[in-house]
């Protein structure tokens, strides 16, 4: 052993973290559903920490408003209409050796089935109720692990969902919810027009929000489920506060549903 | 704020009333008792709310 070899090793100071299996966090596909803000975070995470199979879904194109966000943009970028999860697939290419990232241009909801089942875990990078309904009852069917975050200004909040027990994202869900979903789409008599709302948003509770999904995709593929989170970390940057909420399985939650009825 | 509540109400009922009290913007919250989040369709009778409980209403942050 020479002295300093040890620095030659991208990945040393993560093999000393004991629990961590670096060789399942290489081989393990993600899904990572969204390459906004909380998109290019989690990509930048998952290819810091080894991460290699990546598949990115986003349907949209890079615009000036991300790039105070969104560390995989540019100007260039926005100025070309480049599609975002071309750019973060190109991104991580760069950032980590031997990543093969894999960029699907189109809308969550025209993917099949076997692209959740296919997935060691799937991440949720997402600004809206739709796309993430689909999500996670697609990822619960398919008895994948789904780790969808959310931010509104400095609130933030990671849900992690573990089928085959347990809730899930929806059970968390209320009447608010079923009225923004509603709201997204509505009906001028000539056609569907989509509306988008425009959120507050900062960097830095993306930050947070994006490091605490990232984990607890090193857990899952780690085979550590008991220390992932049980539902929903919920984070305030406001008052400095961050906590763990327990969501309840709901039995009259459609996902959960489903699988009583055994539909597929 | 204090409600003056039925045990038949909803979850959701109290959401929806609290929101347009504070004329919160157009989004998705849910309502917590301590660490628990509320089922929005549950009565507060099914929740095991009780006179005096302290609820808080707190945003499901959507953005991405």
């Amino acid at each position: 052993m020479r002295i300093g070899s040890e620095d030659d090793d991208v990945f040393d100071r993560s093999k000393r973290i004991e629990w961590l299996d670096l060789d399942s966090i290489a081989s393990s596909r993600v899904l990572m559903v969204g390459a906004g803000a909380l998109g290019n975070e989690v990509a930048k995470d998952l290819a810091l920490s080894g991460f290699r199979k990546i598949t990115i879904v986003d349907m949209d194109h890079v615009v000036s408003s991300n790039l105070n966000r969104c560390m995989f943009f540019d100007q260039a970028d926005a100025d070309k209409k480049r599609k975002k999860a071309e750019v973060v697939a190109e991104g991580i290419k760069g950032l980590a050796r031997g990543a093969s990232p894999k960029a699907v241009v189109g809308k969550v909801q025209d993917l099949p089935m076997r692209v959740f089942k296919d997935s060691a875990v799937v991440i949720g990078c997402l600004d809206n109720v739709d796309a993430r309904i689909h999500v996670n009852s697609h990822s619960y069917s398919s008895g994948r692990i789904y780790i969808d975050g959310g931010m509104d200004g400095m609130v933030g909040k990671v849900m992690v969902s573990k089928p085959p027990t347990g809730a899930c994202l929806q059970c968390g869900m209320n009447r608010s919810h079923a009225k923004i979903a509603g709201l997204r789409f509505s009906c001028t008599g000539k056609g569907v027009v989509f509306h988008e709302p425009k959120v507050a948003a900062e960097i830095t509770t993306t930050s947070i929000v994006s490091a605490v999904m990232v984990r607890e995709a090193l857990k899952a593929v780690s085979g550590r489920e008991e220390l992932m989170l049980n539902n929903a970390f919920y984070y305030d940057g406001r008052r400095n506060v961050s906590e763990e909420l327990e969501v309840p399985l709901d039995p009259a939650c459609p996902v959960h549903m489903v699988k009583a009825k055994g539909y597929r | 704020m204090e409600m003056e509540l039925e045990m038949e109400n909803t979850i959701d009922e109290v959401i929806e009333s609290a929101a347009t009290f504070w004329s919160k913007d157009m989004g998705a919250y849910v309502l917590r008792k301590g660490k628990k989040v509320l089922r929005g369709g549950s009565s507060l009778q099914d929740a095991g709310i009780r006179a005096e409980d302290v609820l808080e209403l707190i945003p499901d942050p959507e953005g991405g």
